[in-house]
């Protein structure tokens, strides 16, 4: 329980740093609640008010942490709170009522203050930080090398052991392809979705493409156990040094091909 | 019975219908062993059903309103709007429609897609490749050796998605990452809609307010892990995004108008879509708790608060 008030806590400092909406939120609320009495649902308001205190306070955020099944992160007992659509509403009540009703309010002054509502929603957002291409470069250098592949295989049933940066767009490009290992080699998070685990052998072929310095098998037996786990085409990066590459060739018993800045292995 | 039902209630309650058919073929292919063309060829007579009812709906209420038009125009003419109310709203029409036509280009470029801890494209390949529900792993392409939750292999939207690509012939990730994300997006705006009428009943004006603040607030939440606007342009074929942009808004619009029994199929297709806790979500958390906060107001005369 401990474990789930520390995550819970740090949920919510995580959640906070990254965008200002949950400030958002509570400007909203607070101005609802000043305004309580022209607010039409109150209901909705009430909700709205009490849920989000449970998503803050850590006890009753732990609790829907744990309600919501532990698979899912803290951000996630945020969709209790209907954050986009209490903030609208808010808007809404703020521009249609306050602002249309007072006589003093000039043109101008209605038009200044709904700028400045319009600029308090870009600062919240944190000004389109977090759009930025995310890995759209690094998938269509993969497509290109991928689509060269399947003109090379023309036809037959290939199963691959490539670099991380191929492995993981190569079953999003072409479903035909298998591979020794898959995404949750390096994405922990998507063992959720399976039971299936890998053997101590496949785990030493990742340390190895990976290129790291936990790799603890020689060039040889990292080729015959590739070939053994049905491996028919392998991709090694442009940096391979000279002997590994004549080991692979003596092993698979083919010649390397250059392909898009790798070395192809098919047989 | 159908009082305080508007017209966008009809799209999204056939939606969800959709999503409890899609549920029981999935079902059905899933413990029958069936192959996907099969499901996808049951799945593509009930969308088609399901669309050709959700056209005459739409023909019916055009003609209505056209012939209601045509009343207007014969009966005395009402008190004119003042020329600064109308430009403040066309220029909130303006702000909304450009709002939801970059927010549809943006998902059309599928420029910025968010995979993390996400493998439906594999998933939807591997039905397509296979033809058979979850008969491969989707991450290797090869046979499971253990398998996969149970919990997770009733979840029918890799089906549906499936049965959409098989049936149009569109590749995997151009459905899942581009054409899906567009569908629930607009998906979002009918529920929202929905909500925006019973928040402001009878109200045109704030309903566009809230529904431009909506559309604008989605690009700002765009950039931040678990907000709507996120989900939205990120991520819309996630079952995660469907409930909290789509179903939520739909159910909260419902409890207002306290139809918590309808709502219910809101909570139910959460549990065909979603990772819940035993059949239990988000929906019927949000459902209850409206329908608490219903009981002090119930004590006070009716009509102390407008249609809430």
């Amino acid at each position: 329980m401990t474990e789930l008030f520390r995550n819970a806590w740090a949920g919510w400092r995580g959640f906070t740093g990254d965008g200002k909406l949950v400030g958002l939120l509570l400007v909203s609320l607070l101005f609802l609640w000043l305004y309580y009495k022209r607010v039409e649902q109150k209901r909705f308001l009430i909700y709205t008010t009490v849920m989000t205190v449970c998503c803050i306070v850590p006890v009753t955020a732990a609790v829907l942490m744990r309600y919501q099944t532990l698979f899912y992160s803290y951000e996630w007992i945020w969709s209790f709170v209907p954050l986009t659509s209490v903030i609208a509403f808010a808007a809404a009540v703020f521009v249609t009522e306050p602002l249309q009703n007072t006589a003093e309010y000039g043109r101008k002054k209605r038009i200044a203050a709904v700028a400045a509502l319009l600029l308090l929603f870009a600062l919240c957002g944190g000004m389109g930080s977090g759009l930025e291409d995310s890995g759209q470069e690094e998938s269509r250098r993969a497509e290109a090398v991928l689509e060269k592949l399947r003109e090379k295989a023309s036809g037959r049933e290939l199963c691959l052991w490539a670099p991380q940066e191929i492995m993981a767009h190569a079953r999003e490009y072409d479903s035909a392809l298998t591979l020794v290992y898959g995404r949750n080699m390096w994405e922990p998070s998507l063992n959720a979705w399976l039971y299936d685990t890998y053997p101590e052998e496949i785990v030493e072929l990742y340390r190895w493409m990976s290129g790291g310095e936990e790799k603890t098998m020689t060039d040889l037996s990292c080729a015959e156990t590739a070939v053994a786990a049905g491996v028919n085409c392998i991709l090694l990066p442009e940096s391979t040094e000279k002997g590994t590459i004549e080991s692979f060739e003596r092993v698979l018993g083919v010649k390397t091909e250059s392909l898009e800045g790798y070395y192809l292995l098919i047989r | 019975m159908l009082k305080n039902y508007f017209f966008p209630d009809i799209v999204l309650s056939i939606g969800i219908l959709l999503t409890g058919a899609a549920e029981a073929i999935h079902l059905y292919g899933v413990l029958f062993g069936r192959p996907l063309s099969e499901c996808a060829l049951i799945f593509g007579a009930v969308a088609a059903l399901a669309a050709a009812v959700v056209l005459a709906c739409v023909v019916i209420r055009v003609r209505g309103a056209l012939t209601a038009r045509r009343g207007r125009a014969a009966a005395p003419r009402e008190p004119v709007q003042s020329r600064g109310r109308k430009g403040a709203d066309a220029l909130l029409w303006a702000a909304f429609v450009l709002l939801v036509l970059s927010q549809l280009l943006f998902l059309v470029t599928g420029q910025s897609v968010f995979c993390g801890g996400d493998m439906t494209v594999e998933t939807v390949g591997s039905f397509l490749q296979s033809d058979g529900l979850h008969r491969v792993n989707p991450l290797t392409g090869q046979a499971y050796a253990e398998g996969l939750p149970s919990r997770l292999k009733i979840l029918c939207l890799p089906t549906v998605y499936a049965s959409l690509c098989r049936i149009f012939q569109v590749l995997p990730r151009v459905m899942v990452w581009r054409v899906i994300p567009v569908l629930t997006l607009l998906g979002c705006y009918t529920a929202n809609l929905c909500l925006g009428k019973s928040l402001f009943p009878g109200s045109g004006r704030k309903q566009l307010v809230f529904l431009t603040a909506v559309a604008l607030l989605i690009w700002v939440g765009s950039g931040q892990y678990g907000m709507d606007g996120f989900g939205l342009l990120r991520a819309g074929w996630r079952g995660e995004t469907l409930r909290n942009a789509v179903l939520i808004p739909y159910a909260i619009s419902l409890c207002i108008r306290r139809k918590y029994l309808h709502a219910l199929l809101c909570a139910a297709a959460e549990a065909c879509i979603v990772w819940t806790l035993y059949g239990l979500g988000v929906c019927p958390v949000i459902i209850a708790g409206l329908a608490l906060t219903a009981l002090p107001a119930k004590r006070r005369p009716v009509g102390t608060e407008a249609a809430g």
